[in-house]
């Protein structure tokens, strides 16, 4: 008896482990299925005419009937998104400017290390504390 | 003695040839097409070209706008008409890209065996050799979890990314081999995230892939290094 239950354990140990892996390499992307025949149709609008402009394009997509449901046309594409290409204020360099801009300014400004994200965040930290300043000096000579 | 003279001279020829026949490769460009399915749908459409020397990506976007971006291993730059719009740094690099792997024909273990992972264990399930890598420095502040890979055919067909707790943070594949002047590419690469509340898939395809394309020299070009 204890021989036989050993076998259907060893049984059920070698078929849960194959089970995982057949698992863990596969998918399934039937829950996607409407939205990615939706893309499939957005695609092909893309594709059909080459010298469209993005917004000719979005009209297309726009006016087709064959959408499951509306399609937002104006986002970023994936490769900016990933590259972080889109506009994010950097709060350290936004401080520079704002408080101590002589100083951040060779820090952020002329440092080749920096990006165009942060250079921006230093101007307009610096701009936020001019026009603060000239608001609170405005009101004490008032 | 002379029988030895023939064997040595032989082998040294025979070596010779098939250095000469290794071809080199090191542009690739092709037609890319990127779907994001989440909380919403996206679909992003343009080119890409990379060139191993240079170590810099191209992208020429179509859609949803027309932009060009040049991803190289420490910043990533806009650019317009050849001139730098904005850059920013890059944490991704181009280490683990596709075409990157492909052209240094490390696509056989995905960059893995060079990196600071290490291969645990080899199995044969099947058709798939599946191997697991773990880190080989257990950093506490900066934790990784192991890695398990399904190779077809000498072809990496899955890879699956774990959590430190064992948990699955996402899973790609690599599907639609194409033989491109020798080199096998997958065509379709779809990637499931798996670490938030609901899926995020993500399924890019390559279209027209071309490889050593010298006569081009717009899309390879460096200049815009210096334009800033």
């Amino acid at each position: 008896m204890k021989k036989i239950s050993t076998l259907i354990l060893a049984f059920a140990f070698i078929f849960n482990v194959s089970a995982s892996n057949a698992d863990l390499f596969s998918y399934d992307l039937s829950e996607i299925g409407t939205e990615l025949s939706d893309l499939d149709i957005v695609e092909n609008i893309i594709a059909q005419d080459q010298n469209s402009t993005v917004e000719e394009i979005n009209t297309q997509i726009t006016n087709n009937n064959f959408l499951s449901s509306s399609f937002e046309t104006s986002y970023n594409s994936s490769l900016a998104l990933r590259a972080g290409l889109i506009d994010d204020m950097d709060w350290g360099s936004f401080a520079w400017g704002f408080c101590c801009w002589p100083i951040g300014f060779f820090v952020v400004i002329t440092n080749k290390d920096k990006d165009s994200n942060q250079k921006k965040s230093f101007w307009v930290g610096l701009g936020t504390s001019f026009v603060l300043s000239l608001i609170s000096g405005a009101g004490a000579s008032a | 003695m002379k029988f030895l003279r023939f064997i040595f001279f032989s082998l040294i020829f025979l070596g010779a040839s098939s250095l000469i026949g290794q071809k080199a490769y090191s542009r690739i460009e092709a037609e890319i097409t990127i779907k994001e399915i989440d909380s919403t749908s996206r679909i992003t459409t343009g080119k890409m070209y990379f060139d191993k020397n240079s170590e810099a990506m191209y992208y020429s976007i179509k859609y949803p706008s027309r932009e060009v971006l040049v991803y190289t291993d420490t910043m990533i730059y806009k650019l317009n008409e050849g001139k730098v719009l904005q850059n920013h740094k890059s944490t991704n690099g181009l280490k683990f890209n596709i075409f990157n792997l492909v052209l240094n024909s490390q696509m056989e273990y995905y960059g893995l065996n060079s990196s600071s992972y290490e291969l645990i264990k080899t199995k044969n399930d099947k058709d798939q050799i599946i191997t697991t890598w773990e880190p080989k420095f257990k950093n506490k502040k900066y934790r990784s979890g192991k890695i398990i890979m399904s190779q077809k055919n000498k072809l990496i067909f899955g890879l699956v990314s774990f959590h430190p707790d064992g948990s699955i943070l996402s899973k790609q594949f690599f599907e639609d081999y194409i033989n491109v002047d020798g080199l096998m590419i997958p065509s379709k690469i779809t990637q499931i995230a798996l670490f938030k509340e609901k899926p995020e898939y993500k399924i890019t395809t390559y279209k027209n892939i071309k490889v050593n394309n010298f006569d081009d020299t717009k899309h390879y070009s460096s200049e815009f290094y210096f334009s800033d």
